[in-house]
């Protein structure tokens, strides 16, 4: 794998982690109780946090 | 019905409608498209599940009936209603310049929708007001008058998850749609982004974009665990499957407590 090729891959793989944590919780929460699932609100507000809030928060807070 | 394909089958039907695009020279809205695959159940799926309103138990007497037929709210699953939504919005907001983009794509959605759940036993009326009778393909019992539980978990054992997980494969075998450069070319375009533009930046609409997506496979997964891991409903992916869901007509009270699944363990 040539350089540019690896970091476009951890690029990509960077951008993937917020959706996967993301996920992880959703699919969590939802199979221990099926009502989060039930309306696309809650998984608005939690991919939203977890893709661009918490991210924006943590550059933010370490500059 | 389906539970994930209407929240996902957008991406794939907006990626092929290229050719429209060119030959009408519009760019179809994205979110025209997804709205337009929920719209026919936006307003009658709670009715058809039922709700409890403090004392009150509201619920279709006939849910199954009520929710595809006429009387009823069926028309809503007719190719009719598609072109009259459609209509009334490029007639509505014809002066605007996004009219004719979410007229055609609420249209397609729609249109995507109904024929999609002309796979389960109850069918739609595909050709009302011509006539009321359903078209069905009987892939899969249509379980809505057993309450949302119960018919999650008929739906997740027979042939309904594999419908949604085709769907699902089809995304990613256009992975190129959930990219961020696919998404400036040809979905930011769209007037609804352009307006989020103004408060929100790059990264938050392109996750906005892709919400339906992640919204549709972790229900996918998570109602699969759900129904075979955390509970015990037998998988019967045969055609017409599955086999142990309740015949129609009788209607399982899911209002008084207990598991939600209604299962009788």
């Amino acid at each position: 794998m040539t350089p540019s090729r690896r970091a476009a891959a951890i690029a990509n793989l960077k951008a993937f982690l917020p959706y996967f944590i993301a996920g992880i919780i959703f699919i969590t929460v939802s199979v221990i109780d099926p009502r989060f699932m039930l309306n696309w609100s809650p998984g608005l507000v939690l991919l939203l946090a977890c893709v661009w809030v918490v991210p924006a928060l943590w550059r933010r807070w370490r500059r | 019905m389906s539970w994930v394909t209407h929240d996902v089958e957008p991406y794939v039907i907006k990626r092929h409608v290229a050719k429209l695009e060119a030959k009408i020279g519009v760019q179809i809205s994205f979110m025209a498209i997804l709205i337009g695959s929920w719209a026919p159940d936006m307003m009658s799926k709670w009715f058809v599940y039922g709700i409890t309103v403090g004392p009150w138990a509201i619920k279709a007497d006939d849910p199954r009936e009520f929710h595809r037929s006429w009387p009823g709210v069926g028309f809503t699953h007719s190719l009719f209603y598609g072109v009259l939504i459609g209509l009334v919005v490029w007639l509505l907001f014809r002066r605007g310049t996004a009219a004719k983009a979410w007229g055609i794509g609420l249209m397609i959605g729609i249109w995507a929708h109904v024929l999609s759940d002309t796979l389960d036993s109850n069918g739609v009326m595909l050709f009302f007001p011509i006539t009321t009778a359903h078209v069905h393909f009987d892939a899969w019992q249509y379980a809505g008058e057993t309450g949302r539980f119960r018919d999650a978990a008929a739906y997740f054992s027979g042939l309904g998850f594999v419908w949604d997980g085709f769907w699902i494969g089809m995304v990613l075998l256009n992975y190129r749609t959930l990219g961020a450069v696919y998404f400036r070319a040809n979905i930011m375009t769209d007037s609804f982004f352009g307006f989020l533009g103004r408060w929100i930046p790059e990264s938050g609409l392109l996750a906005i974009y892709r919400l339906a997506f992640f919204y549709g496979v972790c229900r996918w997964i998570s109602w699969l665990i759900w129904a075979h891991v955390t509970h015990t409903n037998a998988f019967d992916p045969s055609w017409g499957g599955p086999d142990w869901i309740r015949p129609v007509g009788v209607v399982l009270s899911l209002m008084g407590g207990g598991c939600p699944c209604g299962s009788p363990h």
